[in-house]
């Protein structure tokens, strides 16, 4: 006999977009990681995604971003951010190696299928796979003396609508494994635990300077944090960095990180939103650096930018307080909020939807929703 | 209440085992049934009740203590839900409260309630009993005089003592008269409300008051008999 737990949102109960500026609405992923198969729909202004430890969070978060063409490299840079050491040594027996983890279940002869509707473009989907018929020659060897070499290519394709697929093939060569771009991606940034603050926030806030808009972020930073009084873009030993004068330390100004990481996760967040108008922001595990006391502010402040820039934002986070406040900053706005509730079931991960009007009565309840 | 931040503070969140989850109307109907299920052995129960800090409680908040629940991590466990409500002074409204709950969370309750449903996933017990005005407490005051017979004299005689209560509603009344009861019996604490009676050893003066084994409760524990694993 079925649980409760069954009657949420699903593809057949989708039928009209919400009402609410929304790019992802829906999100197929089959054979990614630890998803066999995962079908979303009806998906929100804001998404929050929560389950327990090895259940699938991030995942479905880095299977979100490489559907909307956020970057296949992103293949090889969540290893860094998974902890993975950064310089790989890779050799043509050992490339395939690389990517078997992105398969479910480390299968690579089932393709692995990301497909999404977003409201711009309609349909769109990502097919990764192998290519097992033939090798693919990729330049191998040391700086002097370079060497091609068979092995068989990875292929990240695109489709988005009618329109002709982009295939992308990572590339082996002298100065790394590189991977190509696709034309229209859905703007998109992916905001990693461990690495909050980052140079592409500093061009952010460049570029959001050049057009003068950065007082928007600046006024939000100082009205949550009213010892920040301004930021600058500094060098910093040669490299760009972020400055922020502060209320308490008239001497001199701090690169942002050094004022608090809680500051610098807010300031990377807001950047990334108003950086990526009518795109998709996505946070890992939100709630990190933030005292309790800020999370409904910091809410606030957040679904405001996402509204303000039609940005819809893809959040984990392991904090019940930070759901509540979420749930708080929403009430009369349930249709802008669903609970992604990830978990690990025979060995494969499933996600649950919760959508918004439950997710704020459990809350309110008080029952678990993590 | 504080301000939003204040309100996050010190929260546990309700978690439960399933399979079977009991929805009453208030931490009284809770602790009755509990005590009930204790008594009878029955197993595989969690019982809860709408949360009286997040807006209306008893069949008010009845509707979003059961969303809650369907949107809670737990809810794949509960394989069968079933709601404990009262009467109260009119059956039929009462009876569309609880089913209006329950369709919000996909559940078509057929005619009458009490009766469960096709796959023994949802049932409605209305309390004193189909289509009898009343609450839990006029079926707990039942089954006191069932007891203690020569107690119904006495509450009557104490309440044409006192100014108001034969004015009070019948539902108003029958709480009166209970909680009498139980400060007359209960030394360590004459002010204990239902919630804790059954909570921790009392002292009590004569034994509780109420019978846990009356045969007035015979049709409940039937009815919860039906969900037992």
């Amino acid at each position: 006999m079925r649980g409760l737990g069954y009657d949420q949102a699903s593809t057949e109960e989708w039928v009209n977009p919400p009402p609410e500026y929304t790019m992802v609405q829906k999100l197929d992923i089959d054979n990614f990681r630890c998803f066999r198969n995962v079908r979303l729909a009806g998906l929100t202004r804001v998404n929050i995604l929560t389950g327990g430890n090895a259940s699938g969070k991030t995942a479905l978060l880095e299977a979100l971003f490489l559907a909307i063409g956020g970057g296949s490299e992103l293949a090889l840079r969540i290893r860094q951010w998974r902890g993975l050491p950064a310089d790989l040594q890779v050799t043509s027996i050992s490339f395939p190696q690389l990517w078997r983890d992105l398969f479910y279940h480390f299968d690579s002869s089932t393709p692995i299928l990301l497909a999404l509707v977003d409201s711009e473009f309609g349909s769109r989907s990502l097919e990764i796979t192998y290519t097992t018929s033939g090798t693919y020659l990729l330049p191998l060897g040391g700086e002097s003396h370079p060497q091609r070499t068979g092995t068989l290519p990875l292929t990240f394709l695109y489709r988005i609508r009618d329109r002709e697929p982009q295939a992308i093939v990572a590339e082996l060569t002298e100065q790394g494994i590189s991977l190509g771009s696709i034309r229209d991606p859905i703007p998109g940034v992916y905001i990693s635990p461990g690495i909050a603050h980052s140079p592409t926030s500093v061009t952010r806030f460049s570029d959001l300077s050049k057009v003068n808009r950065e007082k928007e972020v600046v006024r939000a930073l100082h009205e949550e944090f009213p010892e920040i009084e301004s930021l600058s873009v500094e060098v910093h030993f040669g490299k760009s960095v972020l400055y922020a004068s502060v209320s308490s330390v008239p001497e001199e100004k701090m690169p942002v990180e050094l004022v608090s990481s809680g500051i610098s996760k807010f300031l990377a967040i807001l950047l990334a939103i108003a950086a990526t108008p009518k795109g998709v922001v996505i946070v890992d595990e939100i709630e990190n650096g933030f005292h309790y006391s800020h999370l409904p502010s910091v809410w606030k402040t957040i679904l405001d930018f996402c509204s303000r820039f039609d940005v819809q934002m893809f959040a984990s986070t392991h904090s019940m307080e930070f759901l509540r406040a979420a749930v708080i900053e929403l009430e009369a706005h349930e249709d802008q909020i669903c609970l992604l509730r990830a978990r690990k079931t025979d060995g494969a991960c499933e996600v649950d939807q919760v959508l918004g009007h439950r997710l704020e009565a459990a809350v309110a309840e008080g029952f678990e929703v993590r | 209440m504080g301000t939003a931040a204040e309100c996050l503070g010190g929260f546990v969140a309700r978690r439960y085992r399933g399979p079977v989850y009991v929805a009453c109307e208030g931490p009284g109907d809770c602790e009755f049934v509990r005590k009930l299920l204790e008594q009878y052995g029955l197993t595989g129960f969690d019982v809860g009740c709408p949360s009286d800090t997040a807006g209306p409680a008893g069949k008010g908040g009845l509707r979003r203590h059961l969303e809650g629940l369907v949107g809670s991590t737990d809810a794949p466990k509960i394989r069968s839900l079933a709601v404990i409500a009262d009467n109260d002074d009119r059956p039929e409204a009462s009876v569309k409260a609880v089913k209006a709950a329950l369709s919000g969370i996909g559940y078509d309750v057929a005619d009458p309630p009490g009766i469960l449903v096709a796959d023994r996933r949802v049932g409605v017990y209305m309390i004193p009993g189909i289509g009898i005005p009343g609450t839990l407490e006029h079926l707990l005051l039942e089954a006191v005089f069932d007891a203690h017979a020569n107690l119904r004299a006495c509450v009557d005689e104490f309440c044409s003592c006192t100014v108001h209560p034969l004015g009070w509603s019948s539902n108003a009344q029958a709480k009166m008269r209970l909680q009498t009861l139980i400060a007359a019996h209960c030394e360590d604490n004459p002010g204990v409300p239902l919630r804790w009676i059954w909570a921790k050893e009392r002292k009590w003066s004569g034994g509780n008051p109420i019978p846990i084994e009356s045969n007035r409760f015979s049709e409940l524990v039937s009815f919860l008999r039906q969900f037992a694993s």
